[in-house]
């Protein structure tokens, strides 16, 4: 393929999961099992084609847009459908396609109460196209249509197959994050408006920028903040995070940590930046602080936590919060940074909920407490693996998570476009405490690996018989075991590709 | 053989091979993965033996340095994969190959029957891997990883034994006690890092550019002092350095080979490593040359004393080893830069000696304590004489590699006091009075253990061949090693040659301050150094740089006092413990002084009561609650309030003002069509009529306004 | 030529045809003051066509013309049909008869 033209091979694996919903919805829910392998077949032959397109990017010039189709669409208000990919969209996009498809494969044997894979499948297929679109969108009416779109499946996932108070979850996470995209959805027609150049398009938006008064960034940048950092989340804006991964089923926590919620720092570099850079520039010594918080705040909760599964859901804060802290730096470095903490993030929490979710099948429970240590001793392989796992997400180099933990603290030392000026005391404050915060993190995994994964079995389970890794587990997990590996050994993978790319967004953000 | 330098990445790759492999397929292999290790190790350490000649012979070399471009971070800096051979890497390569061999060999035998062998090889291995990519990592950024990586190790090697609560405490110790250090580290480095970026260069983490840079001053003092701090804060925590010392005894829950490399000989001397590759710098800042030397003093002293009332043996030999990290940390301090390399060096040796010794004893008798052993002699005559000969060495006595290693740092103390810095003499008079320390431990340890009657349950017996031939070895080294840097050795190459790069060649003078107006002052050292060429080289503006040249010569006054304090404390112990344990050891008799001792200066308990319970449980129950209540809180208030607002929107203005219009609209709509309706007749003639009448009122209007 | 007989002519058709329309109770009657009021308009159309373009070939207006010949066959026939169905439902073909359409 060649990425000057085909741009339809995008538009095909866009939307290929959502017409594979379509198709799942014409055949008999009584097809139990069919339906589980159809929705593994779409999802395969979706990430095939993301392959391909993957090998025939052009990675020598990951700055420019590849695989562009740009068609009028809704010509009234000048909306035009813009897809395309650059080396910022591409881990990302990989990612969407991966994880959808070892979770069609973890569901083929696992489904929470009420069953009906038709339904649950049908949403994860639709959700891949939200997630997937809002990615590789280069249109903001586009992109918010997207971004929309993830919401409804989500709410179904977690509102249908969720834990006890799936109810409350549900709505919470639909509201919350409904609420910050209002106001995302008015800083972009402000943005139109104040640009008055007839055009939605984040590329030639971006090439126009900066535009209006320092005040109107600022507001403009403002309600794109809130719609964005409550989707990281942020602290403060994070409570809808713990209830909702609490509660969903298991492949719902998976996307929802693997995906979802890189949408907002997504958000953050390809429109907020570059669309408002004065805006950024006053807001970034906020986000910073906030990030901090965010990660000392985070591993705290985690400490006392007594639920695995939302100790893994606080967990997210911290780690999210060094993600923010790289666009906070505002240099490319941290913007590096920020994208490479998204795809670690991504693999290594996306696999905790994995391990969470199988240990709750297992134990019928998730409380540190009742389970009570030996799991290493009971299911060898399994305790290896989250304390692989866990090691990993607590920043150990050679592992994922090292790259955009320390490059953030790196990059934030020297703040860019002239933050380091007026706020390199700051800034270094905030690296320290970061620092620290790398400290409570190893703190909690530790604490808790020690307390579900060493010792001896307590007596309630000693008796017990409790599967180790089972082969669909082994299926669907491997990849991002080997991901996890791969990403620590060559950051390249991931850095190289963004490298153009974010060369090109800082151009912009310089002016 | 030039071309050696270049592979030195091969000593590297080798353990990380044995590693995967003996993970993978160890336990299929005869000898549980063993072999594989062995087999590597010792490739590893011809290899590293090839690159230690190379560079000794022809000392001093230029560093070699060969990099990968590894992946770029942004901005057009970018990561390397490189290392950086010189005669210090070389001496580290040598050091931690041959112990990593030994203990390899030992463990073979010590290990056999454990659960989980195979994995604690494939861990011996990847320590060792972790451990040599700090030691040839070219960069600060690889240095950090390899820095976290030994840690990981030692972590899972601590706990290696899992089952019991307190092996895991204290590896979890172990493990963030360190991180915490390793906050400062990381922060250093990039605070350096930092510095560097100014300088149009692409590898800011390179430690060649760092302390060329630094060297001819075009680092912010501010940025060397505030990096350099914190780097030493990481160093403190690694290296065992009061107060972050108390994971170290801790650690010795792990298995006694892990001891004995880990804890003893190579991961806990990575601080100083890491201090002396950054030497340049640090010496730029008299500050910090003087912060390193006082915790280094405290250290030496104060880890020295708690090894004094421990029954533990590997506890006494821990402690042994904070004391003697912190030698070399003062050396460091007070400009001994080869000094505190070359005890770090011989150091290595004799405290694997020491570990290895303490492992075939607690195998023979299954207790660590020294009140369950005695009269060992005779039964383990091997492991006597080896562990003595790493007493003496430890205890410095004449003509051991301990002897000669701790009296370079004194000597360094003793001219930098004569350069007219006071932690010179601080080094030189405590650094002494620690020797007495040590060496009274240390007979208090042979004697306890060696002498009197055995009193163990299990009869003693000496261990195998696997076991002994390491300690053998390790003995000779344990006193060969010193002659590297001794008087007899007065001809070059010597380890101070070896230890030399351009940066801190005599020659090069140091262009240490802003104007490079620098005239080197060569101060005679005076006191019990007699002749030789020693000198202190001083930079202008007291910025104080310095680094000891010369030919090694006799001290004999120096040599009388260590021979003093010898007597006197080898007197003192056979009188307290030459007939066995005493009833009431006499280092539990001091009062307050031995509470305090027992109680390790309540570092531990003031640790565990005002950091490690705040956090874990107020601090961390103060954030959930405050995430539940009050944020949540704000979340939920918001819901509230919206439901409230909703609710009267609902009831006043929905139904009565809204939909009142609504249902008024409704109701007038109804009835006025009651009333139009009527003209809805059926009849096509009265419509037609309608029509024609409305048109012609048309075309009047429209008559009208024209 | 002058408009004014082919007007006055027109007119007078056209005002029979509203007579007949809204007095004739005879649905049949009722149409044909139908074709009146059409044919009264043709007579206009022609009319005036030749009056604003007089030397010119463009027969517009003749050709609106036939257009309306055409339509009102097609509406007389379905208006007879209509008034056809009405007599044999009710017998009658007076229009005050047929009042199904009112409230």
């Amino acid at each position: 393929m060649d990425p000057n033209t085909a741009g339809w091979a995008l538009v095909v694996a866009l939307f290929l999961p959502l017409v594979g919903a379509g198709l799942l919805a014409l055949m008999p829910a009584s097809m139990d099992r069919q339906i589980r392998l159809a929705a593994v077949g779409i999802t395969a032959v979706a990430f095939a084609l993301v392959v391909a397109i993957t090998a025939s990017f052009d990675f020598g010039r990951t700055g420019e847009l590849q695989f562009v189709t740009d068609v009028g669409w809704i010509t009234a208000i000048d909306a035009r459908f813009i897809v395309a990919i650059d080396g910022i969209s591409m881990p990302l996009f990989f990612l969407t396609y991966l994880l959808p498809l070892l979770c069609a494969i973890y569901t083929t044997k696992n489904l929470p109460a009420p069953g009906k894979p038709k339904a649950f499948l049908g949403l994860m297929l639709m959700l891949q196209t939200g997630m997937a679109g809002t990615f590789v969108a280069f249109d903001l009416i586009l992109f918010f249509i997207f971004w929309e779109l993830v919401l409804v499946p989500m709410f179904f996932m977690i509102g249908m197959w969720g834990g006890p108070r799936r109810d409350y979850a549900s709505v919470k996470f639909f509201l919350y994050t409904l609420f910050g995209s209002v106001f995302m959805l008015i800083a972009f027609l402000a943005i139109y408006f104040q640009a008055g150049a007839e055009t939605w398009s984040i590329q030639e938006l971006s090439a126009m920028a900066p535009f209006g008064s320092s005040t109107f960034q600022t507001w403009a940048f403002l309600g794109m903040f809130l719609g964005f950092a409550i989707k990281v989340p942020m602290w403060p804006f994070h409570t809808w995070l713990p209830d909702a991964h609490t509660e969903a089923p298991t492949i719902g926590s998976v996307l929802l940590a693997g995906v979802l919620l890189k949408m907002g720092t997504y958000g953050f570099v390809r429109i907020a930046l570059p669309l408002l850079p004065e805006g950024a520039l006053r807001f970034a010594p906020i986000i910073g602080v906030l990030a901090v918080i965010g990660i000392i705040y985070g591993s705290l909760c985690c400490l006392a936590q007594t639920d695995v599964k939302r100790l893994i859901a606080f967990s997210s804060v911290g780690h999210m919060g060094f993600v923010m802290l790289g666009i906070a730096a505002m240099n490319e470095a941290g913007i590096q940074a920020a994208l490479f903490g998204n795809i670690a993030h991504g693999v290594i929490t996306g696999m905790l909920f994995f391990l969470a979710g199988s240990l709750h099948d297992r134990y019928h429970t998730r409380e540190i407490a009742v389970i009570g240590g030996g799991m290493l001793k009971k299911i060898p392989k399994y305790g290896v693996m989250l304390t692989y796992v866990a090691i990993a997400s607590l920043g150990l180099p050679g592992l994922a998570g090292f790259w955009g933990e320390f490059t953030a603290m790196w990059a934030a030392i020297n703040p860019g476009l002239g933050l380091a000026d007026d706020f390199q005391g700051l800034y270094l404050v905030l690296v320290v405490f970061a620092a620290i915060g790398t400290v409570l993190t190893a703190a909690y995994f530790l604490w808790l690996l020690q307390r579900i994964n060493l010792g001896e079995p307590p007596a309630q389970w000693a008796d017990e018989p409790l599967d180790d890794v089972k082969t669909i587990e082994w299926v669907s997990w491997t990849p991002l075991l080997l991901l996890v590996l791969a990403l620590g050994i060559f950051p390249v993978l991931v850095f190289g590709v963004q490298d153009g790319a974010v060369s090109v967004l800082m151009g912009y953000l310089a002016g | 053989m030039e071309a050696l330098l270049d592979y030195a990445w091969v000593v590297v790759a080798l353990p990380l091979l044995s590693a995967a492999l003996i993970a993978m397929f160890g336990k299929q292999l005869p000898g549980g993965g063993s072999e594989l290790g062995v087999a590597s190790l010792g490739l590893a350490f011809l290899a590293s033996a090839g690159i230690a000649w190379e560079t000794f012979v022809n000392s001093p070399i230029e560093p070699v340095e060969r990099a990968l471009e590894w992946s770029p971070l942004g901005g057009g800096f970018v990561f390397e994969l490189g290392i950086l051979v010189d005669g210090l890497t070389a001496v580290m390569l040598l050091l931690v190959t041959t112990v990593s061999l030994m203990v390899h060999i030992y463990s073979r035998e010590y290990m056999r029957g454990e659960p989980r062998f195979t994995y604690f090889f494939s861990m011996l291995s990847l320590f060792t891997f972790s451990m040599l990519v700090l030691v040839v990592a070219n960069n600060l950024l690889l240095a950090v990883i390899g820095w976290e990586l030994v840690g990981l190790c030692s972590f899972l090697l601590i706990g290696f034994y899992w089952e019991k609560k307190p092996n895991q405490d204290a590896a979890n110790k172990a493990f963030l006690t360190t991180k915490f250090g390793d906050v400062g580290l990381i922060v250093g480095v990039i605070v350096l890092s930092a510095g560097m970026f100014e300088l149009d260069t692409s590898t800011p983490f390179n430690i060649l550019e760092i302390n060329g840079a630094a060297a001819a001053g075009d680092l912010a003092t501010g940025t060397i002092v505030l990096g350099m701090l914190l780097i030493f804060l990481g160093c403190v925590s690694k290296s065992g350095q009061m107060p972050l010392h108390v994971w170290l005894p801790d650690a010795m829950a792990g298995p006694t080979p892990v001891s004995a490399l880990i804890h003893a000989a190579t991961m806990v001397t990575a601080g100083v490593f890491l201090l002396a590759r950054l030497y340049p710098v640090m010496a730029q800042s008299q500050a910090v040359m003087a912060v390193i030397a006082v915790v280094g003093v405290i250290t030496l002293f104060f880890g020295g004393l708690l090894a004094l009332v421990q029954d533990d043996l590997k506890k006494v030999l821990a402690y042994s080893t904070i004391s003697q990290l912190g030698y070399m940390i003062a050396a460091l301090g007070v400009g001994g830069y080869t000094a505190s390399m070359f005890h770090l060096f011989t150091h290595g040796f004799f405290k694997a000696l020491l570990f290895l010794g303490a492992g075939s004893l607690i195998h023979a008798v299954h207790s660590n304590n020294m009140s369950d052993m005695g009269g060992m002699a005779r039964a383990m005559p091997h492991t006597f004489w080896t562990f003595i000969v790493g007493s003496l060495a430890l205890a410095g006595f004449p003509l051991t590699a301990g002897f000669f290693s701790k009296d370079e740092i004194l000597i360094a103390g003793d001219i930098w006091a004569g350069a007219g810095f006071a932690t010179g003499a601080l080094v030189y008079w405590i650094g002494l009075a620690a020797a007495f320390v040590t060496t009274f431990y240390m007979a208090r340890v042979c004697f306890l253990v060696f002498a009197g009657e055995n009193r163990s349950h299990h009869p003693p017996h000496e261990s195998g061949k696997q076991m002994v031939g390491p300690l053998m070895l390790l003995a000779v080294l344990s006193i060969a090693s010193g002659y590297l840097l001794s008087p007899f050795s007065p001809d070059q190459p010597n380890f101070e040659t070896w230890m030399a790069t351009p940066i801190l060649d005599e020659d090069a003078t140091f262009p240490f301050t802003e104007d490079g107006a620098t005239e080197a002052t060569g101060v005679q050292g005076d006191g019990v150094q007699a002749g030789g060429e020693v000198v202190a080289v001083e930079g202008a503006e007291g910025g104080p740089v310095s680094v000891l040249h010369g030919v090694p010569s006799w001290h004999p006054d120096l040599l009388a006092i260590v021979l003093g304090i010898f007597a006197v404390a080898i007197f003192l112990a056979y009188r307290f413990y030459g007939r066995g344990v005493p009833e009431r050891d006499p280092t539990l008799r001091m009062g307050p002084v031995s509470t305090a001792l027992v109680n390790k200066y309540g570092f531990d308990a003031f640790g565990y009561r005002f950091i490690v319970v705040p956090v874990r449980d107020t601090l961390s129950r103060w954030a959930t609650y405050s995430s539940n209540h009050w944020l949540d809180g704000i979340v939920g208030g918001v819901g509230r309030a919206t439901m409230s607002v909703a609710q009267s929107t609902y009831r006043v203005l929905d139904q009565r003002v809204i939909d009142g219009g609504v249902n008024g609209a409704a109701f007038s709509a109804a009835w006025w069509s009651e009333r139009l309706k009527r003209i809805q007749s059926g009849d096509v003639q009265r419509y037609a009529g309608a029509l024609v009448a409305g048109v012609i009122v048309l075309i009047l209007a429209f008559i009208a306004v024209r | 030529m002058s408009p004014l007989g082919p007007l006055l002519l027109a007119t007078l058709l056209f005002c029979v045809g509203i007579y007949g329309v809204i007095a004739r109770r005879n649905a049949v009657l009722v149409l044909m003051s139908v074709e009146l009021m059409l044919n009264a308009v043709n007579i206009n159309l022609v009319a005036f066509s030749n009056l604003l373009f007089p030397e010119d070939a463009a027969v517009s207006g003749q050709i609106f013309a036939l257009f309306i010949i055409g339509v009102a066959a097609a509406e007389v026939g379905v208006g007879l049909a209509i008034v056809f169905n009405m007599f044999r439902n009710r017998a009658s073909v007076n229009v005050d008869d047929v009042d199904l359409m009112r409230w």
